[in-house]
């Protein structure tokens, strides 16, 4: 049993000992002030668009004009184009394609065809179209034969395999982008483009022409640097 | 009979001044301390209506480009948790956090904010020290950071802080770089009463991620002056 005096004597001493525990904390002042800085990021997606599927359109050449169809109506080319590889924008939701197939059959010399394709901003990112390339290889079955050269305005074969147009290659193909490059594709904006093939007289029978075009998007701040 | 009760009132008369004289024996007088402690006040924060902000893409505002896009990207500025002094003549009100919100940013992009941080109580107050933390949202990772640059610039009379911030991928991989200018003495000692401007520029990098949100928190620390040196103040 403590008595009350003893009591009365070790309860300030307990005091003391706590509040110089306590006391580091309150032996300062202190203040602060905080910056919260939250960043949403956007997104940059070019897509074909899942609305409007590509069409194939045929011509043929009369007097330097074109007509619509295969010339004396024939059905003799054949032209399939459709999209691949979905693609979902995370930030808005919206879907597209990344990949266009141009599936081109028995063509000739002097077969005009025309793909004309939609691309469309699914992001929230302006995008400037800088521009395309294209690459491509002539097979025969599975068997590849050489590469395919653009010039700007036609594919050549690269015969001699050497990397660059030069002596000895021969035209193919002539091929162009109908666009208005470097454009900028604002979010949620769309733009039609076209590309045109038309067959050559150099162009070998039964041969398979693969032709890949890559359009270049980039963020539109960006497009000056590329 | 007659001299015995004159004998007796002397003696009865000795005895009352004798108890009586114990209070007249000595003079007294008193004064009093009356003391009064006024404290001060320990309050740092923003100024309010000190913030300016602009937002350039690689340092032209979006406005200003062919063709102006001024709605890609956008940021706002909020202050809150006010505090006022007390002290203050008029009264000062300063904020204790400032709130960022960045929509739809990307790489290039840049926000530079002026503010001005006072020292709006009667003590002065001492930096003490900035912790940041941070945090990728979308992945549910903190976010780290490299301080490249420390210094004072004398020339300028202002601390200079730069660096960057990265993710959970590693410092190959900012997120973006920070740059922050606080014109304080080099004792980084602020005043009563005393404004202090300061800038941070933040400039979002290639590799930060689409569609991502992070969260950023910068926390300033200050100290009243003499205990700094107990504290590890700056």
């Amino acid at each position: 049993m403590v008595s009350r005096s003893k009591l009365l004597g070790i309860t300030p001493l307990m005091l003391v000992v706590m509040l110089s525990i306590v006391g580091v904390a309150y032996s300062h002042w202190m203040d602060s002030i905080t910056i919260e800085a939250t960043v949403n990021m956007g997104s940059l997606t070019l897509a074909f668009d899942s609305y409007e599927p590509p069409a194939c359109l045929e011509y043929h050449e009369v007097d330097g004009e074109l007509f619509p169809g295969e010339c004396e109506g024939k059905d003799v080319g054949k032209c399939e184009a459709w999209y691949e590889d979905s693609v979902t924008d995370d930030h808005t939701g919206k879907s597209g394609y990344k990949t266009l197939v141009i599936n081109i059959t028995n063509a000739y010399p002097q077969y005009i065809v025309h793909v004309v394709f939609v691309v469309h901003n699914i992001g929230t990112i302006p995008i400037d179209l800088a521009g395309f390339n294209i690459t491509g290889e002539k097979r025969k079955g599975d068997k590849k034969i050489c590469d395919l050269l653009w010039d700007g305005s036609g594919l050549w074969e690269d015969l001699n395999k050497n990397g660059v147009i030069d002596t000895g290659d021969k035209e193919v193909i002539n091929l162009s982008i109908t666009d208005n490059m470097p454009f900028q594709l604002d979010p949620c904006n769309k733009n039609k483009m076209e590309i045109d093939f038309e067959f050559k007289q150099e162009a070998e029978e039964c041969h398979t022409y693969i032709i890949v075009v890559t359009i270049y998007g980039v963020q539109w701040n960006k497009s000056l640097e590329v | 009979m007659k001299s015995r009760g004159l004998l007796n009132v002397f003696g009865l008369l000795t005895i009352m001044l004798l108890i009586l004289g114990v209070a007249y024996a000595h003079w007294t007088d008193t004064v009093v301390i009356n003391t009064t402690v006024k404290m001060g006040e320990f309050i740092v924060g923003i100024l309010d209506g000190s913030v300016i902000m602009e937002e350039t893409t690689n340092g032209v505002p979006e406005e200003e480009f062919s063709p102006p896009k001024p709605w890609v990207c956008n940021a706002t500025v909020m202050l809150c948790n006010s505090e006022t002094s007390e002290h203050h003549v008029p009264p000062q009100t300063v904020w204790k956090k400032m709130i960022i919100t960045i929509d739809n940013a990307y790489p290039q992009w840049d926000l530079h904010i002026n503010f001005t941080i006072k020292n709006a109580g009667t003590i002065p107050a001492k930096l003490m020290g900035i912790t940041f933390s941070g945090k990728d949202v979308k992945d549910d990772a903190n976010l780290n950071y490299v301080l490249e640059e420390s210094y004072y610039d004398t020339g300028l009379g202002a601390y200079i802080f730069k660096g960057y911030v990265y993710d959970e991928r590693g410092r190959k991989y900012p997120i973006l770089n920070f740059r922050i200018e606080a014109y304080v003495p080099e004792d980084v000692q602020l005043e009563p009463c005393t404004e202090y401007p300061v800038s941070v520029d933040l400039d979002i990098k290639q590799t930060a991620e689409e569609c991502h949100t992070y969260k950023l928190t910068l926390t300033i620390d200050f100290i009243q002056w003499n205990k700094a040196g107990e504290v590890g103040g700056a």
